[in-house]
């Protein structure tokens, strides 16, 4: 029955194509046309034609059933990519796109799930289904380049998948893209998900450090999402991404220096024996680390010393520098790298014994410390103040983002599935169509009969 | 002969034509299939800076042979699911080809250039990528192969000259491993210092970048590895030397000795390479100032720029030619021996402060503290040393007082399972950078090669096009051959079987149809007439002979024009003035009447002939003649004479 209706229109036109051939060979075999004529006119008359008639009632009939059935089997989709990247060939996130994730397992394997389809597998799917873009342009000439962003997706049933809708599949699986393809590409709020457990056991300027890179990670994170459409507000709250980056970065310059203030000024720590011991030993090391970058800056100073004077040979030469104005630049030798690398290390020495001044600092303070270890009512009192405010940035960060992700999702791509209603109106024109073709070639393959018969009437005589 | 009837040859050969054009259409697109191919097309730029040049962003040459690489193409099979038993990787890898496209201007410059002498090289920056498979394959596939393979593509050639440099995380199973736990946490620090490093170049190449995967950027990432390397692995140092965690104290020792060991080997390596250095550097010099050519002036500066030149390595690299004068060489080999010497004095003293906190810890942090001050005299370029080796003291006895403590003691089981807590972080956010590396190297192939356009396929045939030509060439090839067989049917019949006299079949017609019949029983309706011309030779005396032959081409002219057209005829000019006709007639009555007619015809076709002669007609089914033998001996007997005139003419 599965191949009957895959086969359907070609037997129809199979069964069109002898008869008229049939009643073609014996019309076209007479000579005269008047005689052709004359057989036509009396065809009228034939008896046979009211079974004739029967014949393509119920020819009619097949088709109503049989051409609803064919077109079941097939169905056809249409994906147009309506983000700006589509048209580079780019998905959301810059990477190059890929038609074949329309049919991708993951994406299959969605459609099964949600339409609970039974007796097919992602292989199964597979073979009936298969995407292709609407138009496609040519390497031979620039002209013809062209980067394709609608897609058309066609199913052609096969035995495995003959229980199901044409349509109803295409649509779970054109659905399950675009979930996917909306999970795959828009933002991640993973960053903006806080968790603080972690700190509960470090110590307070450890706290602070922590505080403050959570901060900077909400910041940077909406610092960037303005760089791709500063103008966005959110609908309810009326924040940009730009408004709550800087809320961010405040909490990081203000509220944990205040916190790490407290600290410092107070000699708050849970331990401080230990905290301080943790900054000595960093110090030690920090001491190996300034020695090796001053012993490498001051060779490299030494290396200039040593340079010979009549060995060191410039030429001036006259160029434009970045504001394009005039610039007397000069040629490079050996003592500008030394200088550089001698710079370099310099600061690095430096950055080094800064940091070693801080944690001296922060030993001295505790040092000298008045409060008690363990937990400082106070500095929780901040600390949880902080928290709260980076909960609600992250929350109003997570909601901006979601606003924006759903503006944008919306704007990822449309979907048309062909529907049989929408066809409704074709296939009523293929029934009466194939009808029609099929009445013409048997009247004919009948006339072509009855007036080879009554030709050999004739001949016999009366 | 019967006259030219091309519908009749049709009609007559029809079936052969329909198997004909069947066959050969169903072979041709057989055929045709087999011969089929696919090929999916796109086209690529390469956009880096340096494309122009032919160079990828790393300064390597751009090599578009990667793109068809069995690497490359391996990994595409994978993700696609094709078995190594049906699909060859070598032939699909041969089916891939990569064509440049030169710009018509650039050919007009090569032209031009050339006609000059001189050498032009056109570097394309644009190319078209094609995969052709071969009727086993599809269109579908040979597309979804391309689009595969650029993905593929795009991620290694990121991989390989763009994001080169992989950050891997080399403490996956430290705590399973017998290390020390300083010595863990020594390799967990320096690796962490990498990663930062690495992190943070990736976040300044890509400060937009962010993994929509993992929602990280590298900043992030940065930030994470950093907390951990400024809190984590400072407390467990405190903590293993605080309370002198180890082990096992002795092997701990004296790995640390002969580190020192080996660090003062290296020292005084170092320091011999300087002194050779400076011996070089000193005879040099000389040398330049005996040959004058120190004292430079302005005639000794050339009057060009001379342009990069690139110059392949022993790898098959190329790199910018290296100008740089062996006098800065020399200086720069110096400075670089003199950092070894120092930082072996250096680490040197680590090592001795290691050793100080595991034994006793007042004698470690003096030691460490008088022999980094030791070096800080004995080497004048060492600045800071004295400084460095009074804060070593320092912190020595920081390291004593905090091995003193009894307060709180930490235990190995602790110190273990901090080490587990921190080595299991790192590997999850390891686990997030290499997902977020993936996607950046997905990102910068496609940022440093863009698409121009997408795959698009076309087939060697149109197989639809080429399937209607050959079916209407076959059905014409049919028709015409039907044609040819017929019209040649009709020549052999004219020829071998018709009587060309008369135009009805011959004699061995005749007796070859007797013959077929003979062992047939007749049909009811099946008649025979015979017709036999008693007077040809008066016929022949009287007229002559073409008007005795014209009598008898009338005689069938006339048999055909009356029984051509019945179903089943057959007549027969059976020689000497004999006819038979057998034709299917429903009753004897009938005949009689077809005999009676045909007589009047004769009779007013040959009205000026005298002709005599012998008709008779009989029906098988009324005369139970069910034999042809039979059937033919009751027409003879009942044969009457017949005249073509009613009374004889005067002459």
């Amino acid at each position: 029955m599965f191949y009957l209706i895959k086969y359907y229109k070609h037997l129809m036109v199979l069964a069109c194509f002898f008869p008229v051939l049939y009643g073609g060979m014996h019309i076209l075999g007479k000579r005269s046309w008047s005689s052709i004529k004359a057989w036509a006119a009396g065809y009228h008359l034939f008896k046979e034609k009211r079974l004739l008639s029967l014949v393509i009632l119920l020819v009619f009939l097949l088709n109503c059933f049989m051409v609803p059935l064919y077109e079941g089997r097939n169905a056809s989709a249409e994906i147009s990519l309506n983000y700006a990247k589509a048209s580079q060939g780019l998905n959301p996130n810059g990477t190059r796109y890929n038609q074949m994730d329309i049919l991708g397992g993951e994406v299959l394997e969605r459609a099964i799930k949600k339409g609970a389809l039974t007796g097919v597998g992602v292989n199964d799917l597979k073979e009936v289904l298969s995407v292709g873009p609407l138009v496609q342009g040519a390497s031979h000439s620039e002209d013809a380049y062209f980067i394709s962003t609608q897609f058309g997706i066609y199913y052609n049933a096969s035995p495995n998948t003959a229980h199901l809708k044409g349509e109803t599949l295409l649509t779970l699986v054109t659905e399950a893209y675009k979930e996917w393809f909306i999970r795959e590409y828009s933002e991640n709020i993973r960053v903006l998900k806080l968790d603080f457990t972690e700190t509960e056991k470090e110590d307070y300027l450890d706290i602070c450090e922590f505080l403050r890179k959570q901060a900077e990670a909400i910041g940077r994170y909406m610092l960037t999402l303005s760089g791709e459409e500063a103008a966005f507000q959110s609908q309810s709250s009326g924040e940009t991404f730009q408004s709550i980056s800087s809320q961010a970065y405040t909490v990081a310059d203000v509220m944990v220096e205040r916190l790490e203030a407290y600290v410092l000024e107070d000699s708050i720590s849970k331990e401080t024996s230990r905290y301080v011991e943790r900054l000595k030993i960093q110090n030690v090391f920090k001491d190996f680390d300034a020695r090796k970058a001053a012993a490498a800056s001051e060779n490299n100073l030494t290396a200039i010393s040593m340079y010979e004077n009549d060995m060191a040979r410039i030429v001036l030469v006259p160029t434009y520098d970045t504001n394009y104005q005039f610039y007397m630049s000069q040629t490079r030798i050996g003592i500008d790298d030394f200088a550089a690398d001698a710079d370099s290390f310099a600061n690095s020495k430096t950055a080094i014994h800064s940091e070693m001044a801080r944690n001296e600092h922060v030993v001295q303070m505790l040092s000298g410390r008045y409060e008690p270890d363990g937990i400082n009512e106070k500095a929780e009192l901040l600390i949880s103040q902080i928290e709260a405010e980076l909960n609600r940035l992250a929350r109003a960060a997570q909601n901006l983002v979601k606003e924006f992700s759903n503006r944008q999702a919306n704007e990822y791509m449309t979907i048309t599935v062909f529907t049989r209603e929408q066809q409704a109106a074709s296939i009523i024109m293929e029934i009466f169509a194939y009808t029609l073709l099929f009445a013409v070639c048997i009247h004919i393959c009948m006339l072509g009969i009855h007036i080879n018969k009554n030709s050999r009437k004739r001949a016999g005589g009366t | 002969m019967r006259k030219f009837e091309l519908l009749r040859y049709l009609k007559r050969w029809m079936p052969m034509i329909v198997l004909f054009f069947v066959i050969m259409t169903a072979g041709a697109f057989r055929a045709l299939e087999k011969r089929q191919s696919y090929v999916a097309s796109s086209v690529i730029k390469y956009s880096n800076e340096g494309a122009a040049d032919g160079l990828a962003p790393d300064g390597e040459r751009i090599d578009v042979s990667e793109i068809y690489s069995s690497a490359n193409m391996a990994r595409v099979m994978e993700n696609l699911g094709l078995s190594y038993d049906r699909n060859s990787l070598d032939v699909l890898c041969s089916g891939i080809t990569v064509t440049p496209i030169i710009e018509q201007q650039d050919e007009n410059i090569r032209d031009a250039v050339n006609k000059e002498g001189e050498e032009y090289t056109i570097q394309p920056t644009a190319y078209i990528v094609s995969c052709t498979l071969d009727s086993s394959g599809s269109a579908a596939l040979a597309r979804n192969i391309l689009n595969e393979l650029l993905d593929v593509y795009f991620s290694d050639y990121s991989n390989k000259h763009i994001n080169v440099g992989q950050i891997d995380n080399r403490m996956k199973e430290l705590a399973d491993t017998d290390y020390d736990f300083l010595e863990m946490v020594e390799m967990v620090e320096a690796q962490l210092a990498d990663t930062v490093d690495s992190l943070h170049t990736r976040y300044m190449r890509a400060q937009d970048f962010r993994s929509v995967n993992t929602g990280y950027s590298f900043a992030d990432l940065r930030d994470q590895f950093s907390l951990l390397r400024e809190v984590d692995v400072p407390q467990l140092y405190a903590l293993i030397l605080g309370n002198q965690i180890t082990k096992d104290r002795k092997v701990l020792i004296n790995k640390y000795q002969n580190r020192i060991a080996n660090y003062e080997l290296s020292s005084a390596k170092a320091q011999e390479n300087i002194q050779d250095i400076l011996e070089v550097i000193n005879s040099y010099v000389d040398k330049m100032r005996e040959s004058g050519n120190t004292d430079l002036d302005s005639e000794y500066i050339l009057g060009d720029v001379y342009e990069d030149e690139r110059v392949a390595d022993d790898g098959g690299n190329y790199r910018p030619t290296n100008r740089t004068v062996q006098y800065d060489t020399l200086l720069r080999s110096w400075v670089s021996s003199h950092n070894d010497w120092d930082y072996a004095e250096i680490d040197a003293a680590y090592c001795r402060y290691i050793i100080s906190v595991y034994s006793d810890g007042d004698t470690g942090a003096e030691t460490a503290g008088q022999e980094v001050s030791g070096s800080g005299e004995a080497g004048a370029e060492a600045s800071g040393a004295e400084t460095a080796g009074a804060e070593a003291s320092g912190s020595g006895e920081a390291a004593a007082e905090a091995a003193g403590s009894g307060e709180d003691r930490v235990t190995a089981e602790d110190i273990q399972s901090r080490i587990s807590h921190m080595l299991a972080r790192m590997n999850e956010l390891y686990e997030i950078v290499n997902e977020t590396n993936v996607e950046y190297n997905e990102y910068l192939g496609a940022a440093n090669i863009r698409i121009l356009s997408s795959a698009a396929v076309s087939s060697a045939f149109n197989m639809k096009l080429y399937q209607a030509v050959i079916a209407v060439f076959f059905l014409v090839i049919g028709c015409c051959g039907a044609i040819v067989l017929g019209r040649t049917g009709d020549i052999l019949e004219y020829l071998f079987l018709k009587d060309s006299m008369t135009g009805c079949m011959n004699r061995v017609s005749c007796d070859n149809y007797i013959q077929r019949n003979e062992q047939r029983l007749l049909s009811v309706n099946m008649c025979c007439m015979s017709l036999q011309i008693t007077n040809q030779r008066e016929l022949n005396q009287i007229y002559g002979r073409k008007g005795a032959d014209d009598v008898l081409k009338e005689f069938g002219r006339v048999l055909q024009e009356v029984f051509g057209s019945r179903k089943n005829s057959f007549i027969a000019y059976n020689g000497s003035g004999q006819f038979m006709v057998f034709f299917e007639k429903a009753s004897q009555e009938n005949v009689m009447q077809e005999a009676g007619r045909l007589s009047i015809i004769l009779m007013q076709s040959l009205d000026d002939y005298s002709v005599s002669y012998q008709m008779g007609a009989v029906n098988a089914g009324e005369e139970a003649l069910f034999w042809i033998r039979g059937l033919i001996s009751g027409a003879v007997k009942s044969g009457k004479p017949y005249s073509t005139r009613k009374a004889p003419r005067i002459q």
